[in-house]
Order: C-alpha cells, then structure tokens, then sequence
C-alpha cells in the first residue's frame, strides 16, 4: 500500500509539470489556433532568468514570480514582433509553427551562451521537508507543486469564464473578424494570451528545475513531449483537458512501469502514448476538446 | 515504443538535443577525465613528463602487416610531432572543448621544455558536434589532409567506434591514444590494438565497489540504479561478475533511460522498496545527484556508490546533503578542490598552465585537466617509445609498467602488458563523501589484472 501511495504522488509529480506546460501550449492553442514548439525552451529561459535574480540575492520567492513577469513580457513581446510580422496565426500558419521550432534553436543555444552549459544550482522551492501519508514519504516539495497546479486551474477557469479579458480572448479564438468588428482589440488580446502561456510555462520551468536541482538548457525538452501528448489526451483547446490529461500520463506512466514487469523502464514513453493513441481512436478531440464541426 | 524506435529518434536532430543526457554521459566522461589526470612523480618540469620503467616491446600486438596501408611515421618526421583531435567545439556538448584547451596547455609546456626528441609537439583539432559521422569525417581529414602521427583524447564512445570503424575500412593502422571515455570495449588489444583508453575502465570502480562490499558488508544485499546505455551497462556487467562466489548478493534493478526520462524518481520508489542495504548507482549527470536527493526523500539508506563521474564538484554540489555518506573512487586530483592544492603535480598544473595560457576558470575545470593529463600520458609515451613510428608508439603504449604523469593520485601507477592487461588505470582511491568533502579512505588499491577478462565487453 505504500508503494502504491507512493508511486502515485511519483506520477502526479510527474504528471504536474507536464500538466503546467500542457496548459501554456493549450492556452496558445486557443489564442492563435497554433502549437508553439519553443514552449520549453521559453520555460528553461525564463528559469534561468529566475536562477540569475537568485544568484543576486534576492529570495527564491520572489524570483519566481519576478520571471514569471519577465516571461509574460516575452512572450508577449514575441508575438508583438515577430508573429504579428509574419502575416499573424490566421494569415500565415505553417511559417509561424516553423518559426517557433527556430525559436526552439535560438533560446537553446543563447541560454547556452548566456548562462553557460553547466548546470546552474536550485533549491527546491518549498523546501527539503516530507510528510507521512498512510505510511509513504511525500515531500513537501510535490504537495507544493500540486496546490500550484490547483491554484492555476482555479485562476485560468475563472479567467476565462468570468472575466471581460477571458471573453475577448474566446472571442478572438472563436472567430477573429466578428472580434473585431464588436470592438475587441484582436492584437492586443492575443500578445496577452501569447503573455500568459509564456508565464505559466516559467512556473513549470521554476518546478522542474527545482526537482532537478538545477537549470539547464536541455531540462524541458522531455516535459515537452509529454505536455504535447497530455494537450492531445485532454483536448488541445481545452485547460482542465491539458491538467486531467498531463495528470493521467504521469500516473499511468508510472504505475504501468512500476507493475506490468514486462514494460520496464526501457518502455516508459509507451504506455502513456498508447493511451492517448486509444482515446484519439474513440474521441479524435480529446477528453475534454470540442469537435470539430463542419457545416454541411 | 520498441527500442529500435528510439534508436531512430535518437539519432534526428530534434532529439539529440531532447537526449543530451547521453551527452551527459559523455560529459560524465569528460568530468572522469578531469577526475583522472596525470601527474609527473619525477619533478622534471618543461614536459620532461614521467617516469617509467617501460619494457618497450614486451609485448608485439600492433603489427604492421595487417594493415593494407601502413605508412609508420607520417606527421612525425618533419620538425614537428603533428598529433589530431576531434571533440565538440560546438553545441550542446561544446563544454568537453576544454579538454583540447588542456591538451594544448600541456603541448605549450612540453615545447617549452625541448619537446619531445627535439621535435615541436603540434596539435590539430577539429570540431565533431559530438556527432560520430563527423568525428569520422574528421578522423579522414586528419590523417589524409592533414597527416597527423596519431590522435589523441577523441571525446565519446560512440565517436571513437566510428573512427575505429573508419580505420578498419580503409586498413590505416594510425594510434588512437587516451580516448577520453572509459568504455571497456576499447581495452581489446587483441582485436584492436591502436585505440587506447585515456580515462578508467567503468569496469573497474564496479571491481572497487564488489571488493570494497565482500570486505567491509559481506553479505550485502545490493540494489542497482543504472542507465540503459553502454556506460551502464559497463557498470553493471563488471559488478556482477566480481561479486560472483562471494557473499554479495543483487536484490533488486532498475534501469534509467537518459532520453526519456529527466529523473529516476519512479526508480528509486521501487528499489527502495527493496530494503537493500547497498546500492550500486551507475548513473552520471543530474539524474545522479536528482536520484540521491529522491533516496534521501523516501527515507532509505543504503550504502551507495556514485560513480567517478557523478563525483564531480559540480553534481556533488547539486546533491549536497543528500551526498553524505556515499562513497567512490578517484585515480587523480581534482586540481580545484582545496585538499589538493599542496601536490606537485596539481601546482605544477597550476603555474605552469597559467603560464601557458590557461585562464583562472580552466585551473578549476575538470576537463581541461583531462586533456593537461592527456597530454603528459602522449609526451611520457613518445619518449618512452623506442623510435617515432607508429606501431613501435602502439606496442609501448601496450607494455608500460609502473608509469606515472600528469595529475594521477600518487601511488598510482599506469600499467599494461597487451591483452593480459590492457586497462592502464587498475589502481583506485576509495573516498567518502563526508561534510560537503570527499575524504580519502584507506590506502589505494590495486586491481591488478582482474579487470583483463572485460577487454572487448
């Protein structure tokens, strides 16, 4: 029993990260209709950013939140700058989902350039302490990440269901021109949507450097592959979907490894990917995604 | 996913970079590699690096005649010694670049001392993006364009077995000294005897670990936590062997895989699981350091090895606390940490780096003292060696005994007698981890021969 306990905080733990990224690729997707491939890398860079404001002395805290600030400002300004330019997501799809893999490059190899290719050292942010749960070690660390993760879902719920600013941002997603043309400032909106992935992505950047115990350049590259796969379990334009679906790959990444003996770890990418390749044969949508539906 | 599918992934471009991991192996390697490094136990300073009690041509394994085209002395009878190299000079693994940093720190120094039979030692490197078709290309490049005698300190395994590979195609038998991993599969005189290790056998700290166990817990129940790569494999393969017949039991394994997952946490949980009062850790990089921290979490104490690679300053310091208490191995000074700085060799290392153009940042580096250690094996090597021809350099590189250079730990001496011994590292320096500190433990011991039957794994 406690190895189950266990196991499970291991894979909600997991899962968590997976779920936050999941989240910023699904808010993207559903302020442009794009999946932006430099997710990760944007996460890395802004905690390094939050790495550097610790190595100056200020509390790991408010570093944290300091780049999660600086994130928003660069997503945002991404969009601003350089997808605005190139005709936006309506004018010019395919460019800009090429232009976030060399995005990808570019913050990898600056990071690198900047920051150095050795791991740089972090603390975990809630601490180095661990609670007894029905017989099983839970650090505080995880219950820390899980309560985020709440608070998150809570927020971007009520964001987008109760707020004039989630209003125009579902506007600007469900139909651009009508947007437009009932006065929501269609740019304006969507550099504050490309803001807010940008900023959630710091705070699963912060997460999984703090379980590392360090930044590196290379430390989202693996969450990023798993959150592509939660958005598509939960639905690529559905929130609660990415969290359920980062949620339930992470358990059922570690349960299916920790006791079907013949899917060792040598397998651990496959059952949760053969899970998501069942549910997309049975709901093409997701879990939580609306389908598509075409006028006849 | 079968495991030919990630094979496949592995090798495009978008997950190289998703699996530097392996990288960190390499990386792990490069850090072993400063772990590792020479010292000159004779005091001659201006490369007069070494002192041996060589017995040039005990053994004949290189031999001329099986290769199609053999040329014995090219790029070594001009005024200079012209010796090639291949490593990432760019990239995500750009920070092994350091050991050509060290290589040529050391050159410097041995030319200023005369180098080596009034020859200029010269070095030609090239960059390879830890990309094996490249070090291959480069390997091509240095021998045909640029007629380098012999490499030296080719950074990866994977690199290596392409230039090996490259050799035996084209049958040119040129001598690939101290390659900076320590995969066993290079110690195969034998079968190939013009590539030489330059770092310890992974083998042999798994040697260390069995003997260290079957003396002080003989009846251990061992739990392992390895990658599933070559370089865990290594560990794991040697360890089983040397516990075989004795008390030293395995209870429980687990494998990581460095390209999938970004920590072992899952892992831990289960052999935790397994109460196992001691555990094998064959794994480097940050999941090394992340795994401790997890053992600490769930509670379990066991008795754990890190491996030599996973000892470095800059891992230990991620694991901090959570490092107490393990133990592992060293064959060479750490020229950064403090309890080193009063050896010869490290201040030699020091002064006479920075004075030949090392920066304040690469007398810290561990890998710029692999390749200064690089360097003082290949100048102790070609002055040991009857003449300056190629396979006479391979023979004595395959019959050295007692050999010391560079910033190896003193009492450590290098020694290989062909296929019967082919790992010039058989000596180890246990150390514990012990307040933020790795404290040396006991007196260093000798492996001797034990490790010949892994030659060619």
């Amino acid at each position: 029993m406690e190895l189950f306990i266990q196991r499970v905080f291991d894979g909600l733990q997991a899962g968590a990260i997976y779920a936050i990224l999941a989240l910023a690729i699904v808010v993207i997707f559903r302020a442009s209709g794009l999946l932006n491939f430099a997710q990760g890398e944007l996460a890395m860079f802004t905690t390094f950013v939050a790495w550097a404001m610790l190595d100056a002395g200020l509390p790991w805290w408010a570093a944290t939140i300091l780049s999660t600030v600086v994130g928003f400002i660069i997503g945002a300004v991404l969009y601003r700058l350089l997808i605005v330019r190139l005709g936006g997501p309506a004018g010019n799809p395919l460019a800009i989902v090429i232009v976030t893999i060399g995005l990808f490059l570019i913050l990898n190899d600056g990071a690198g350039i900047i920051w150095g290719s050795n791991p740089a050292k972090v603390p975990r942010i809630f601490g180095d302490g661990r609670v007894e749960f029905l017989g099983a070690g839970i650090s505080v660390q995880v219950i820390g990440l899980l309560a985020v993760l709440a608070v998150l879902v809570v927020g971007f719920g009520l964001l987008f269901q109760r707020t004039k600013l989630g209003l125009a941002l579902r506007a600007v997603t469900s139909n651009q021109e009508s947007a437009a043309l009932v006065g929501i400032k269609v740019v304006s909106t969507l550099m504050i949507g490309w803001g807010l992935a940008a900023a959630i992505g710091s705070i699963a950047g912060t997460f999984t450097a703090s379980q590392n115990l360090s930044v590196d350049t290379n430390m989202m590259q693996i969450a990023l592959i798993y959150a592509f796969a939660a958005a598509t379990l939960g639905g690529f334009d559905s929130p609660l979907g990415a969290v359920v679906g980062g949620l339930i790959i992470g358990l059922v990444s570690e349960l299916v490894v920790g006791y079907v003996d013949i899917i060792g770890p040598d397998l651990r990418l496959l059952p949760g990917f053969v899970l998501v390749l069942v549910v997309l044969l049975v709901r093409p949508q997701g879990i939580f995604g609306s389908a598509q539906v075409a006028r006849a | 996913m079968t495991t030919g599918t990630r094979q496949n992934i592995r090798g495009s471009g978008r997950t190289r970079r998703t699996g530097w991991r392996i990288g960190a192996v390499l990386l792990a390697v490069g850090l072993v590699a400063a772990a590792c490094g020479g010292r000159d136990e004779s005091g001659g300073g201006g490369g007069d690096e070494g002192s041996s009690t060589t017995a040039p041509e005990a053994v004949n394994v290189a031999d001329p005649a099986e290769c199609t085209n053999y040329v014995g002395t090219t790029g070594a009878d001009g005024a200079t010694i012209k010796i090639g190299n291949s490593l990432p000079q760019s990239g995500t693994f750009k920070v092994f670049d350091k050991v050509r940093v060290g290589i040529n720190a050391y050159f410097q120094f041995a030319n200023a001392g005369g180098g080596v039979q009034n020859k200029q030692l010269e070095l030609v490197s090239l960059d390879d993006a830890y990309l094996p078709e490249r070090t291959r290309a480069n390997a091509e490049t240095l021998t045909q364009s640029d007629g380098v005698f012999a490499l030296l300190g080719l950074v990866g395994t994977e690199n290596n077995k392409a230039v090996q590979q490259y050799f035996a195609e084209t049958g040119q038998c040129v001598p690939n000294l101290a390659v900076a991993t320590g995969f066993p599969g290079f110690g195969a005189p034998d079968k190939d005897p013009w590539i030489i290790n330059g770092l310890p056998n992974y083998g042999l700290e798994s040697v260390a670990f069995a003997d260290y166990l079957e003396k002080n817990k003989p009846q251990a129940k061992v739990a392992i936590l390895s990658q599933n790569d070559s370089f865990g494999e290594s560990y794991v393969t040697a360890f089983k062997q040397a516990i075989e017949g004795s008390g030293v039991t395995v209870v429980a394994e687990e494998t990581f895989d460095p390209r999938a997952e970004s920590n072992a946490q899952g892992q831990v949980t289960t052999l935790a699981g397994s109460q196992a009062d001691a555990l094998l850790l064959g794994v480097t990089s940050i999941p090394c350091p992340t795994a401790l921290k997890s053992i600490q979490d769930s509670g379990w104490k066991p008795l754990t090895y890190v491996t030599l690679t996973c000892s470095s300053k800059v891992l230990m310091d991620l694991a901090g606390p959570a490092a107490e208490g393990t133990i592992s191995t060293r064959a060479t000074y750490d020229p950064s940490d403090p309890i080193n700085q009063s050896q010869a060799s490290v201040q030699e290392f020091r002064t006479e780096g920075a004075k030949y153009g090392l920066a304040p940042e690469d007398l810290d580096d561990l890998n710029v003292a692999t390749g200064w250690n690089f360097g003082a094996y290949l100048v102790q090597l070609l002055k040991a060696s009857p003449e300056l021809e190629r396979s006479k350099v391979m023979n004595t590189a395959w019959s050295q005994s007692g050999v010391t250079f560079g910033m190896n730990l003193d009492g450590i001496q290098w020694t290989t007698n062909g296929a019967e011994d082919p790992f010039g590292y058989e000596q180890l320096q246990f150390v514990t981890r012990t307040g933020g500190k790795w404290v040396p433990e006991g007196e260093i011991i000798d492996y001797g021969s034990q490790l010949a039957e892994q030659g060619g794994n």
